[in-house]
């Protein structure tokens, strides 16, 4: 554990407003700040509602993941120059090619996550960047490689910033697969019907132990464990049972040499689709048993930031240790099966300051992290 | 280490080349026909997209080449920078040219630029961490970033696939960052050599065909 790095700040921008704070008040008040979608047509389906970032200052003049980006950069610690800087995002700035298509302009756009990497890279005034991209699990598979770098010694600081933005290219393909809830999603809810679009930025830093002692920062939190696997059963769906999740889980256990029952609480994906729900439950069922451990979900109340959630769930981790529970399931009516003693809609206290952080993404991407207090 | 296109595929260490005027589909049937390699069902070829196809079937190759008929717990790690801009472009567009009312799901799910990394993982049972990486270091770069990954990991294989102008350039590096199953070591240096070498082969192949 000694090596292991520390998180030092976190910035997040959601539909809650800026700021770690603000968001945390949003789950614990079970607030949902979902709004019909008027940024583009929904054609077919009027009405149905996304969690976008309330942000008058956007005037459209670069991309709204620069503009929600270089927010979040106004409040990052000053850092030397050579942190190295992670970007978790999966289509990055889409909103300016659907621009190129729908106005019929002639030039060709750069691609979309590489053009948000360099406008990022600016933004930060960073030398090093490197872009992560694993479908809606980018933000822990890029925590995890930062937390790589700085416990092998490569690397001593990581910015690590993940953001995503509700685009009708993305809402439009979710709804051809059927996975958005009209009316607002409801995570590990025996009704729930689909996933609500969300958008968000997201920055951690991230330090070595021998950093945060000599350059005096704030020790907010550590992240002790990390591992990543791959379903390969299907391009959207994941293995029903949830195999490889478990085995991702297992790993980091036991390479931190914890058992299930001294974890405190998980963070889920929890993105409130049937599968994927289903699959989760049946995952942390296999590994944990009867030692059920308090679950939630941040996608109730912000919705799905697809490259942008396993950054907020990390900043969400941070927030939980500090108060020592997890917030009230936003949406929940009744639990689905399965998760009857796992989510609840009240606030969950935290046997230990250890938890777990899940993401899962499109072709069975699984990337897992564990987050503890800083002793 | 395999390089791919739609008229060849070569394999580095065993000298084995293919050759075929159908595209993609006509080079796996070359591959299939010839039993010169380890078979593999790739069963998800035939629905998949032309970049996924390529991640497949150089996936294929470079593990035959390191003399593996699996790749187990191996990550995937894709590259090029190209991500997945003709398939957004293709989706989007049939989205708009069609009135914006619905997409069609089988153009959005090639979207991602971890989409044919994971069709290659699905049709060889790959287990390891799949991701899209980019820096701006090009194969130096990657390489570095799978020898950090890999070591990390306390070892295994990683399959390195970058794409880029239609063809496809797959390495299987083992911890250290050392090419599997070769007679001496490679470093990076020498795998942008041969890389360049390949890149340069293939040209000339294009040009015979």
């Amino acid at each position: 554990m000694g090596n292991s790095p520390v998180i030092v700040s976190a910035d997040l921008i959601t539909a809650y407003g800026h700021g770690l704070d603000q968001c945390w008040n949003g789950f614990m008040s079970q607030q949902r700040p979902f709004t019909p979608i008027t940024r583009f047509p929904t054609t077919g389906i009027e009405g149905v509602v996304a969690a976008t970032v309330p942000d008058s200052s956007y005037d459209g003049s670069l991309s709204l993941a620069g503009h929600l980006l270089g927010k979040t950069a106004k409040t990052t610690l000053e850092l030397p120059a050579d942190t190295e800087l992670f970007l978790a995002t999966t289509v990055g700035e889409i909103d300016l090619m659907e621009q190129e298509i729908l106005l019929h302009r002639t030039e060709k756009c750069a691609p979309t996550c590489g053009s948000l990497l360099a406008r990022t890279k600016a933004i930060f005034d960073k030398k090093h960047a490197s872009l992560i991209s694993a479908a809606c699990a980018s933000g822990n598979m890029a925590l995890a490689r930062a937390a790589a770098k700085i416990q092998a010694g490569i690397i001593e600081y990581a910015i690590v910033a993940g953001c995503d933005v509700v685009s009708e290219f993305v809402f439009s393909g979710f709804a051809s697969l059927g996975a958005i809830d009209l009316k607002g999603t409801r995570p590990y809810d025996r009704d729930r019907a689909g996933l609500t679009l969300g958008e968000a930025a997201g920055v951690i830093v991230l330090a070595s132990e021998d950093a945060t002692h000599r350059d005096g920062l704030p020790r907010l939190a550590r992240l002790t464990g990390w591992n990543m696997t791959c379903d390969a059963v299907h391009i959207t769906a994941p293995r029903s049972d949830g195999l490889q999740l478990v085995n991702a889980i297992r790993n980091i256990l036991k390479t931190s040499g914890i058992t299930p029952s001294e974890i405190g609480g998980i963070i889920g994906h929890g993105t409130g689709t049937v599968f994927n729900d289903s699959m989760e439950i049946n995952a942390l069922n296999a590994v944990f048993n009867e030692n059920a451990r308090p679950l939630f979900s941040t996608k109730g109340g912000v919705g799905h930031t697809l490259g942008a959630a396993g950054i907020i769930q990390a900043a969400a981790a941070v927030k939980a240790i500090q108060e020592m529970l997890l917030p009230p399931q936003t949406g929940l009516r009744e639990p689905m099966p399965g998760a009857e003693h796992m989510v609840s809609d009240q606030a969950q206290k935290l046997a230990t300051p250890k938890i777990l952080s899940l993401n899962t993404g499109f072709g069975g991407i699984n990337a897992v992290l564990l987050i503890e207090e800083c002793s | 280490m395999a390089l791919v296109n739609s008229s060849h595929a070569l394999m580095m260490n065993r000298g084995l080349s293919f050759e075929s005027k159908d595209g993609v589909a006509g080079i796996y049937q070359e591959i299939i026909s010839s039993k010169s390699i380890p078979l593999m069902r790739l069963d998800n070829f035939r629905r998949a997209g032309e970049k996924a196809r390529l991640a497949m079937i150089g996936s294929m190759l470079a593990l035959a080449d390191a003399g593996l008929s699996t790749g187990g717990n191996a990550a995937i790690i894709g590259w090029g920078g190209e991500e997945s801009m003709a398939e957004n472009r293709a989706y989007f567009t049939d989205y708009a040219v069609n009135g914006r009312f619905l997409g069609r799901s089988q153009l959005f799910v090639g979207t991602l630029p971890s989409t044919p990394l994971c069709e290659a993982a699905i049709c060889l049972n790959i287990h390891g961490p799949v991701y899209y990486f980019q820096s701006d270091g090009g194969l130096d770069a990657v390489l570095t970033e799978a020898e950090s990954l890999l070591s990390s990991k306390s070892g295994g294989q990683a399959l390195l696939l970058g794409a880029g102008c239609g063809e496809l350039l797959a390495l299987l590096l083992e911890q250290s960052g050392k090419a599997h199953d070769y007679s001496h070591s490679l470093g990076i240096d020498d795998m942008s050599g041969i890389y360049h070498s390949l890149k340069k082969e293939a040209g000339n192949c294009s040009k015979r065909g």
